[in-house]
């Protein structure tokens, strides 16, 4: 375990849920808190008895939907003037904000839904587009519960089966998560590529 | 030649992840294959990762002993405030390994754990 995490176990003991929600909010506007192995944690305190996990995963679980939302807000509301603001970054975004609803409207609801746990590194991005997009709010949110109670239920229920030796599982979730970063970070070269070999063709 | 770069570059920066994901998903794989399933007792008293951010308070409120008597069994002198010190900072404090809290807590655990099996034979035999 680092020092930032064993920070933040402290504070968590100290602190209890207030600590744990603001930083489960935080980490879905898209700041890296490290949520995800706090809620872990979280899970095993309630095995050992310190809170109740029925209540906790309640807890949890609203504040990952309030954190999505509020990204959404944010975005919705002052991201878009902020980058009107801009002419230069403007004209550079508008076609990628028209793409970008073109495709929430295609496959929105199973975009939002995944990546809240598979796809977690994404979330944030996610949380952006839909709020530049102005892409329904209600369908946003409802979307968001559903992903998130799995993201809830997949943590919380590692931390708790695991009990009082969770540590043991961290370096597999990190790393797991991590090589689901690589993937999608794959995706998305590779369709640059694609796009960049059907062009030359094209131009021959 | 500007497109040629471009593709070189895509494909070099595919290679790179392909290889960062075939690396760490073999990590991941031997991980897996060498973690300890969790049990009653590796849940309950495992490698200290939830007791340790337990206070002596604490321990003696959910399991209705005295502080007096985990300190004993902790084999520590205490001061006043140590019962809301963590379990990890006493073990500073008192230069104690890791391994003889952890047996030391168990020792706790485990007696909690007879009581409470006791209580449930009496009541069978109440019944």
């Amino acid at each position: 375990m680092s020092d930032f995490s064993n920070l933040l176990i402290e504070c968590f003991r100290n602190y209890n849920i207030w600590f744990l929600s603001i930083i489960i909010v935080l980490q879905c506007i898209g700041i890296p808190t490290g949520a995800s192995l706090l809620v872990l944690a979280s899970g095993a305190f309630a095995y050992a008895g310190e809170f109740n996990v029925v209540g906790l995963l309640l807890e949890v679980w609203f504040f990952a939907w309030l954190g999505d939302n509020i990204a959404y807000i944010i975005w919705k509301y002052i991201g878009y003037k902020v980058l009107s603001r801009h002419s230069k970054l403007k004209v550079y975004v508008d076609p990628k904000i028209l793409k970008a609803e073109i495709y929430l409207n295609k496959y929105g609801r199973r975009t939002v839904f995944f990546t809240r746990f598979i796809m977690g590194a994404m979330g944030p991005f996610v949380n952006a587009a839909a709020g530049i997009t102005k892409y329904k709010l209600w369908t946003f949110s409802l979307f968001v519960a559903l992903g998130e109670l799995f993201w809830t239920c997949l943590y919380l229920g590692l931390g708790y089966w695991f009990g009082d030796s969770w540590e043991s599982i961290v370096p597999i979730v990190t790393d797991f998560g991590q090589v689901l970063t690589y993937i999608a970070i794959l995706v998305i070269v590779l369709y640059f590529l694609i796009k960049a070999v059907k062009n030359k063709k094209s131009k021959n | 030649m500007k497109k040629n770069i471009r593709v070189t570059i895509l494909s070099i920066f595919i290679v790179i992840t392909i290889f960062i994901i075939i690396k760490q998903s073999t990590i991941i794989y031997f991980q897996i294959k060498n973690i300890n399933l969790p049990n009653k007792e590796s849940r309950q008293i495992g490698n200290m990762s939830t007791h340790k951010w337990i206070t002596v308070k604490k321990i003696a409120e959910k399991y209705n002993i005295s502080e007096d008597t985990i300190f004993k069994t902790l084999e520590i002198i205490p001061v006043i405030g140590d019962e809301n010190l963590y379990i990890k900072d006493l073990e500073k404090k008192y230069n104690k390994t890791p391994e003889e809290m952890k047996n030391n807590l168990k020792k706790i655990i485990e007696s909690n754990i007879n009581i409470e099996n006791d209580i449930n034979i009496e009541g069978k035999k109440d019944e």
